[in-house]
């Protein structure tokens, strides 16, 4: 293996390694723009540039490879490459890439969405000149709005082209080109072909400058007002990594959080504006329907209209539940456990999702169509799952507990049968919707924002969701709210204190699980025991 | 001099020198048969290494050593590619070349080919050449009638096609990667080294990029030896007969054949019948607009040989003189020069992209009378930052994926160092005063 020497640190690296990568993973900070590590590699920024001992010119660290070289050529007799990162050279060489970059840069960060997360700013500050040496006229460029709510402002670009490498790398849609030379450069889209693809936003996250801007989060906030949440998107069972950012009871925005387990780079557009989904008809206080009025009551008068409307309505024999393809693994796992204790008989279903065709881009990223992001994680930890809710009709048909999906459970001809079927409806949701109008009474629980616990995507990754917001009104968590259930019908449910613990006892008595635990989910998830 | 008879453009202005009729009669494609049916590819390498012979489309980079470079076990395709976009301003000679004499540049690149095992090959040709771009069309058309190409060339089994490809107009598409994007079909935007094009050029196989003259050249070294074209001019290391395109303020411009390392004096005054209206000689660009101006007195015996104009402090380029007398203004040159390298920059990467503007924007502001003293050392700083320390003994220190930084950088550096007097002149404050 090829020694590799940058400043006063070794690295035994593979044959064909990237100086740059080795130095960022080695914490040496080497300044890049054009750089992008799913992207091909252009070198065009020349920020990265690195001085290299017997190579007169500076080289682009991003298109550096280190080779093997024979014993006789060795630097000092052992190092197959020195890299020097802060020699005099490399450091005027920055400066003037950095004076370079912003000759035209308007330099309006107090109104730039991207300050506080900007590479031009946290480099020029770094690396830079603190004034500038050009008295020329600026060139002044119009914005525009290049589709898929993702704008431009030309005069902050630094014709970096990664947004123009991600169309045609990564979605093939080849919307974004560089239009005409030189100085004159700028990225565009040819007339009539907007930028339209359902990864579009992702070219403002890998923007390095606040030149590309969703219209969603323009002008919202400041990044800095923002707590960053790492997260997991349930929108489908590719389960991407995300991180939430928001501020109290309000989220701001949702970018793809780097994981080579789940989603690799990116994120796609209907997991990034999905929060929007959620922002009405939030449900606050625990309501029941009398007649045709729904009337909020506390928690106690509604865990007690279960339990006497399971006394009413043929006992605990009676009681049928659907599961949610949407919510984590911790509620569904204590109402399945619930429902096994409740009967004798297979009493829980999931509840449909409807299926799309899965969307696969041709660098391998895939929005998978089934957009029950927890599915798979649900029939994981549900003992005595039933297939369909067929059966749920023969006898008696009680009391029906139902955990929402979020806006995607499909209302097929057999749920709404059941829904007719049931005497008394009680649904845990954190919205209304189709679902919860079908209600007798409804529970409010956290939103997909707000929720703690794990899901597992298709893959059988398990990760974690962790809350981003607060609960709104008197809204529960939703494995609090089955716990609570459980321990008014059954008296089981007390002795879990927090998501956790469900996790916990899911790792104790589900065999596929039992790996799992928090500690080792960590940001980028485990896999669950492949099933034999 | 006096007894040197022109070689490559021999037959320049004969009546239908551009036929393969006139061609095959007067020695043609004799080169090209004797290379495909009597000598192997390392033996063409080798000749054509022991010649001696530069590459003339500027950089002068030994032919038959770039050759050597090619994998020979690859199993992808080779190409050879026959760069003639000549876009360096000053500079005409491949256009002679193809107007007056189409097939002894075919003949070429039939040698080349063999050399590198290439089936086939391509001229890049700049999208203004309409007329020249014909005329190979037409010389290529008559060598497929005469089985000379296409399959089983000369009655062997060697099989070979030369397509013509018109390029957009663009100074870039003059550099090799930036060429080999643009016929790939793609925007002209030079590639970051390595891989080089020997390894990975177009269409990701080994490819070789020669200039029109450099292969123009092939047909006499195969039929002469190494050692007759080694005899030819001043200099044992840059041998060979050399076109020399001189424009400017001289009575006689045009393209002159001579003995590489002929005294500059002597194309100038002899030659080209020297200074236009007699007038004095203040300075003359050597190899193109890209390479770094030569004031009078540092052009005193030199000789227009790679390593001669190298040691001089400029380079020999693409042997474009322009001569500039002393009616001149430098600065106006010097503004000129930078507004053309600023329009033709093609933007990729920053330090040429951002910085050939500002420096046509500083030196626009002296033309206007708007000068600060500061600028001239800004102006000499941003061209190190663009080019990079230019320190001929050591090589370049270029901060640029290709060379276009140092095309500009050193040429407006040699402008601003060596007639600083003339920006001085141009000064808001003297001005005033």
């Amino acid at each position: 293996m090829p020694l590799l020497k940058i400043d006063d640190q070794t690295f035994e690296v593979p044959k064909g390694a990237r100086v740059l990568d080795e130095a960022l993973k080695a914490g040496i900070e080497i300044p890049h723009y054009c750089y992008h590590p799913a992207l091909s590699v252009v070198g065009s920024c020349r920020m990265c540039a690195v001085e290299i001992d017997g190579i007169p010119k500076l080289q682009t660290s991003c298109s550096t490879l280190v080779g093997e070289l024979p014993p006789e050529k060795k630097f000092e007799g052992q190092y197959d490459m020195v890299v020097h990162t802060r020699s005099d050279k490399v450091v005027a060489a920055r400066k003037s890439a950095l004076e370079f970059l912003l000759l035209n840069h308007p330099l309006d960060c107090p109104v730039c969405d991207q300050a506080g997360e900007c590479l031009l700013q946290d480099y020029s500050f770094k690396y830079g000149h603190a004034h500038s040496r050009f008295i020329e006229e600026k060139r002044v460029r119009p914005g525009e709005d290049l589709g898929s709510g993702v704008v431009i402002n030309q005069n902050r670009c630094i014709m970096c082209t990664r947004c123009v490498r991600f169309t045609r790398e990564i979605t093939g849609t080849h919307e974004l080109f560089v239009e005409n030379r030189g100085n004159d450069n700028r990225i565009a889209v040819f007339d009539g072909h907007p930028l339209d693809n359902p990864l579009a936003g992702n070219v403002a996250d890998i923007c390095p400058v606040g030149a590309l801007l969703l219209k969603d989060y323009m002008h919202t906030t400041r990044v800095w007002l923002l707590s960053h949440t790492p997260s997991t998107c349930t929108e489908c069972t590719t389960g991407c990594s995300i991180t939430v950012d928001g501020a109290k009871d309000r989220i701001y925005r949702i970018i793809s959080r780097e994981n080579a387990q789940a989603n690799g780079h990116f994120i796609c557009d209907y997991g990034r504006y999905a929060f929007h989904q959620y922002e009405d008809d939030v449900l606050t206080t625990p309501q029941l329907k009398d007649g045709a009025e729904w009337t909020e009551i506390s928690w106690e008068e509604a865990y007690q209209q279960v339990v006497d409307r399971i006394g009413e309505y043929g006992g605990q024999q009676a009681v049928r539940a659907l599961a949610s393809p949407t919510f984590p693994n911790e509620s569904n796992y204590l109402l399945g456990q619930l429902m096994n204790q409740l009967t004798d008989k297979k009493s829980i279903a999931l509840l449909p999702v409807k299926q799309q065709e899965d969307q696969v881009f041709p660098m391998g990223f895939r929005i998978s169509g089934d957009k029950g992001g927890n599915h798979r994680g649900a029939r994981d930890v549900i003992h005595n799952l039933a297939a369909g809710t067929q059966s749920f009709h023969k006898g008696d048909l009680g009391v029906l507990i139902v955990l929402d999906g979020d806006g995607r459970g499909e209302i097929t001809e057999s749920i709404e049968r059941l829904f007719a079927a049931a005497p008394f409806t009680v649904v845990l949701a954190s919205n209304r919707s189709d679902i919860t109008r079908l209600a007798d009474l409804v529970l409010p629980v956290a939103g997909p924002f707000e929720r703690e616990g794990t899901v597992t995507n298709d893959q059988g990754l398990v990760q974690w969701l962790q809350p981003a917001v607060q609960l709104k009104g008197q809204a529960r968590p939703d494995w609090q709210v089955v716990a609570e259930l459980s321990q008014a019908l059954i008296g089981e449910g007390a002795m879990y204190t927090c998501a956790g613990d469900v996790t916990w006892k899911i790792n104790q008595t589900i065999e596929a699980y039992s790996q799992i635990t928090r500690f080792k989910i960590g940001k980028f998830g485990q896999f669950v025991e492949s099933a034999a | 001099m006096n007894d040197f008879q022109p070689i490559l453009t021999k037959h320049v202005g004969q009546p239908g020198s551009a036929t393969l009729d006139y061609y095959l009669i007067h020695e043609g494609y004799q080169a090209a048969r004797q290379a495909i049916h009597e000598m192997t590819s390392d033996a063409v390498i080798q000749v054509v290494k022991d010649s001696g012979l530069q590459g003339r489309g500027g950089a002068g980079f030994p032919t038959g050593v770039k050759w050597s470079f090619i994998p020979r076990n690859s199993r992808k395709p080779k190409y050879l590619i026959n760069n003639a976009d000549e876009s360096e301003p000053g500079t005409f000679k491949d256009r002679l070349l193809i107007n007056h004499n189409p097939h002894q540049v075919i003949e070429g690149m039939i040698i080349a080919s063999k050399a590198i095992d290439c089936h086939l090959a391509f001229i890049y040709i700049r999208g203004e050449f309409v007329k020249e771009a014909r005329l190979l069309e037409t010389a290529l058309e008559e060598c497929r009638a005469n089985h000379m190409l296409g399959k089983g060339i000369f009655g062997s089994n060697f099989d070979l096609d030369i397509l013509v490809h018109r390029g957009a107009g663009a100074y870039i598409c003059g550099e090799e990667t930036g060429l080999i994007e643009s016929l790939e079909g793609k925007r002209g935007w030079p590639r970051i080294k390595p891989p080089f094009p020997a390894i990975e050029g177009y269409l990701k196989s080994p490819t070789v990029v020669n200039n029109v003259e450099t292969l123009a050249n092939l047909p006499h070294i195969i039929l002469n030896g190494a050692d007759w074209f080694r005899a030819i001019g001043a200099s044992h290391d840059s041998p060979g007969p050399k076109l020399y395109c001189l424009s400017g303020h001289v009575k006689k411009p045009g393209v002159y054949e001579a003995p590489s390392g002929i005294e500059l004096t002597e194309l100038i005054y002899e030659l080209a019948g020297g200074i236009k209206d007699d007038r004095r000689l203040k300075a003359v660009i050597p190899g193109g607009s890209s390479s770094p101006v030569l004031t009078a007195s540092e052009i005193d015996g030199l000789k227009m040989d790679y390593p001669s104009v190298k040691a001089a402090g400029s380079m020999l380029g693409s042997a474009g003189i322009m001569v500039l007398d002393e009616t001149t203004d430098m600065v106006q040159v010097c503004y000129n020069l930078a507004r053309f390298y600023a329009h033709e920059s093609c933007g990729q990467c920053t330090p040429c992209r951002e910085g050939t503007t500002w420096l046509t924007k500083i030196l626009r502001r002296f033309t206007q009378g708007q000068g600060r003293r500061e600028d001239l050392d800004l102006i000499l700083e941003v061209t190190d930052n663009i080019g990079g320390l230019i320190d001929f003994s050591l090589g370049s220190y270029g901060k640029t994926i290709c060379p276009f930084g140092e095309a500009v950088a050193w040429p407006v550096r040699a402008f601003v160092q060596k007639f600083r007097n003339e920006f001085m002149d141009y000064l808001v404050e003297d001005a005033v005063a």
